[in-house]
């Protein structure tokens, strides 16, 4: 029975349920359980208390733990979609191939190799997302930096920070900004209107961070027979035995460009992003020939569990009222003031996925900005301002963001350096201390000067 | 989370390291002037001439024809059957012509004869079944004696060929066999393959021998956390350079050039991939005798149901 209808405490259920979720967050910053158990325990814990409590609502009673999942079935159809899709397109050499190419053109010249490698991680997370692109950046760096004899640390730190641009850049190339633009009903080219200027900016600005840190121990100050040297050893490298089918490399690359000609254009032939990911899946492995079996095998079912458990316990805190009473608690300080809104949720966003984990704080905070719309503020800033928080938000943390975890493992692993929390705190957080600042400042400016299309 | 694995990181990492390291293999220009073409009167002449046309119109070479009868004198049927054929080709505006070695010698001694050091050799080499009794032990005298003593290219026809052009349009090419003629064989194989063709650069993982070898190392070799490249070799630097040197030529023709994988010992599965289809086989060796890789491109020629080019 409903609390409601019993007269119980209507505060009981929201900190009860409270407290399973700080619980379950917990236990995903500090990885006490793998990820996904830790969401799937989280759901299953705040269903059965909220079936006692009677959180429910009577007409709804379980089955809105099948609405909460319902809602976002876009997002997972895209996840399965472009882990499929990047496996076969990550497995026909393509992304290796231009990545090695990348490298030859600068000619080992110091100056030009921490740019490009800059450049590329961008690239390749825009169009395969986080960690493929992160996997092959990260394990270019180390080869590479390791037949330069170059120090791989500020390459690799270029990587893991460069990434959480990259995520920025289109609706699909993150997760966070894929809930988030799923749920704001973002059409595909307004990500190309708003985030990719700021994605593109945030990575000039942590390039140039980076290489105030790092510059000492990139070699610019190199003589003419060293850099000559280096000419020679990178003219060496042939990206052409990275190449296993051309055919099949070529059409990756035509499946690829026409699934992200399809997101763009799906509002217009009103199809849901889903499915031009299944379809785009489901042309690169019928023209690549490619084992449906090894692909299917690299969806990311972890993650897709992770959201679901993360959906229903999301979705039933936001019954308890818990979700519209921080909403509201929020409203209460910002009141209409738009741009103290966005000054209020940039930095708490920030510092959230830094010590979380983007993906929990993005399915968090969406009810409570869809609250405040509700409760009178413009939608525009908001949803563009916590799509920048949350990707540019794993910036400060070596847990902030997948991109780092990978990274610097992988850098332990191959060359037995270790990053600590200091040294990525002094940079990371460097570079994301500014990069609130410009957040705010460039939802700012477009909000001042109206350049936000209209939701 | 798994959003990925140390395997992950280790397979991209030695990618990579196959680019970095690969050697610089520059293939060489095949340039073959003359194909010396070597009838026996059996039914396999029509699909030597058949594959030889294909051949001699890809390289726009010369042809000269012969037989290789072991009759101890002329007979008037053999000649008339030379002529015919002579004439045949000619009509169909190959600049051919004829010639006989010496009367009653065997039949590789009249090829080798006439043979020059950079002629391709077109021979047809007997069906396994008329062999069955010696288990496959051989080719037949002739082909046996051609691989050994040639001193130029050799193509050996096995059966009569269904569609013999096809056989130019589907290449097949091992990888691993001989280090000193890969490049020799990569060139040929791209020469030969018209746009539109196909050339497989094809990698063994042989199983069992990596499980004797796991085997012998003990428990630090795990072949099951290993890539199929990196089991079938593909970032040893020659193998690298030479499937980065045929890569980047077929680009340059629009070839269709494909690293293919498969698992078995050597040869078995080497000759299966061959005979699933109407291909051509090429192959790299020299001609000494004793060496491992000769073994191994014999046992090639014997096994294989479509015809072998051994360069």
């Amino acid at each position: 029975m409903p609390a409601a209808e019993t007269g119980a405490d209507p505060a009981l259920p929201m900190a009860i349920i409270g407290v399973v979720l700080i619980v379950t967050f917990v236990f995903i910053a500090f990885e006490k359980l793998p990820k996904s158990l830790a969401a799937l325990l989280g759901a299953v814990v705040a269903v059965a208390l909220a079936l006692f409590l009677g959180v429910y609502g009577p007409e709804t009673g379980y089955n809105a733990v099948h609405s909460f999942i319902s809602h976002d079935l876009g997002v997972i159809g895209v996840i399965v979609g472009t882990s499929i899709l990047v496996e076969v397109v990550g497995g026909s050499g393509l992304f290796h191939f231009l990545a090695m190419r990348l490298v030859k053109l600068t000619r080992g010249d110091p100056r030009l190799l921490l740019p490009a490698v800059m450049a590329a991680t961008v690239a390749f997370v825009t169009f395969l997302t986080i960690a493929p692109g992160v996997l092959i950046m990260s394990s270019l760096v180390l080869v590479i930096t390791r037949a330069l004899d170059d120090d791989p640390v500020p390459y690799i730190m270029a990587v893991a920070i460069g990434a959480n641009s990259g995520a920025l850049m289109t609706f699909a190339s993150g997760i966070p900004t894929l809930m988030i633009g799923t749920s704001a009903n973002i059409p595909y080219v307004h990500f190309l209107m708003v985030s990719l200027p700021l994605a593109l900016v945030s990575a000039v600005l942590a390039f140039v961070m980076i290489r105030l840190f790092y510059g000492g121990r990139l070699g610019v100050g190199l003589g003419q027979q060293a850099l000559a040297d280096r000419r020679r050893k990178v003219a060496g490298f042939d990206e052409w035995a990275l190449v296993k089918d051309r055919r099949i490399f070529i059409r990756c690359a035509l499946i690829l460009a026409l699934t992200i000609a399809g997101f763009a254009t799906a509002q217009q032939l009103g199809v849901g992003l889903d499915f031009v990911a299944i379809a785009g899946a489901t042309a690169a492995l019928l023209f690549s020939g490619f084992d449906p079996g090894q692909a299917i095998q690299k969806v990311k079912w972890p993650i897709i569990l992770f959201f679901v458990g993360l959906f229903v316990l999301i979705g039933t805190v936001s019954e308890t009222g818990l979700i519209e009473l921080m909403a509201r608690q929020l409203f209460a300080v910002t009141g209409t003031d738009m741009m103290l809104a966005v000054i209020l949720l940039v930095p708490f966003v920030f510092v959230t996925a830094a010590i979380v984990d983007n993906i929990p704080v993005a399915a968090t905070m969406i009810p409570v900005v869809q609250t405040m719309i509700g409760e009178g503020l413009a939608a525009e800033p908001l949803w563009w301002a916590l799509i920048a928080a949350c990707n540019l938000g794993g910036n400060p943390t070596p847990v902030g963001s997948i991109a780092a975890v990978i990274a610097l493992h992988a850098l332990e692993r191959e060359r037995g350096i270790r990053i600590g929390w200091g040294e990525y705190m002094k940079v990371g957080g460097s570079i994301a201390l500014l990069q609130i600042g410009l957040v705010i400042v460039y939802i700012w400016g477009f909000w001042v000067f109206g350049l936000f299309p209209a939701l | 989370m798994t959003d990925f694995e140390d395997r992950d990181i280790e397979q991209n990492a030695r990618l990579f390291q196959a680019a970095i390291s690969a050697r610089h293999i520059d293939l060489p220009a095949v340039e073959v002037k003359r194909m010396l073409i070597a009838l026996d009167g059996s039914n396999q002449d029509r699909a030597v001439l058949d594959l030889s046309r294909a051949v001699a119109t890809r390289l726009n070479a010369e042809i000269l024809l012969t037989y290789a009868f072991e009759a101890p004198q002329t007979d008037e049927k053999h000649e008339r059957y030379l002529t015919e054929r002579l004439e045949s080709l000619n009509a169909q505006g190959f600049a051919a012509k004829s010639s006989r070695a010496e009367q009653g010698a065997r039949a590789y001694r009249q090829i080798l004869a006439l043979a020059r050091p950079d002629d391709l050799i077109v021979t047809a080499s007997p069906f396994l079944e008329d062999y069955l009794d010696l288990e496959g032990a051989s080719v037949g005298t002739t082909t046996d004696i051609l691989l050994h003593r040639r001193a130029g290219p050799l193509l050996t026809v096995r059966k009569p060929a269904e569609r013999v052009r096809a056989r130019l349009e589907d290449v097949v090419l091992p990888l691993h066999l001989c280090e000193e003629h890969d490049a020799d064989a990569v060139a040929w194989a791209l020469r030969l393959v018209p746009e539109d063709g196909i050339v497989h650069l094809l990698a063994i993982v042989d199983d069992e021998l990596l499980a004797e070898f796991s085997h012998l190392v003990g428990e630090s070799f795990h072949p099951e956390d290993m890539s199929e490249e990196t089991l079938a070799g593909l970032g040893h630097p020659h193998t690298a350079g030479l499937v980065a040197a045929a890569q980047r030529q077929a680009a340059e023709q629009g070839i269709d050039c494909r690293v293919t994988i498969r698992h078995g010992h050597l040869i078995p599965a080497i000759a299966e991939f061959v005979n699933e289809e109407p291909r051509l086989l090429v192959i790299g060796c020299d001609s000494t005798a004793a060496a491992g890789h000769y073994q191994r491109a014999a046992a090639l020629v014997r096994e294989s149901a479509n015809p072998v080019l051994v360069v």
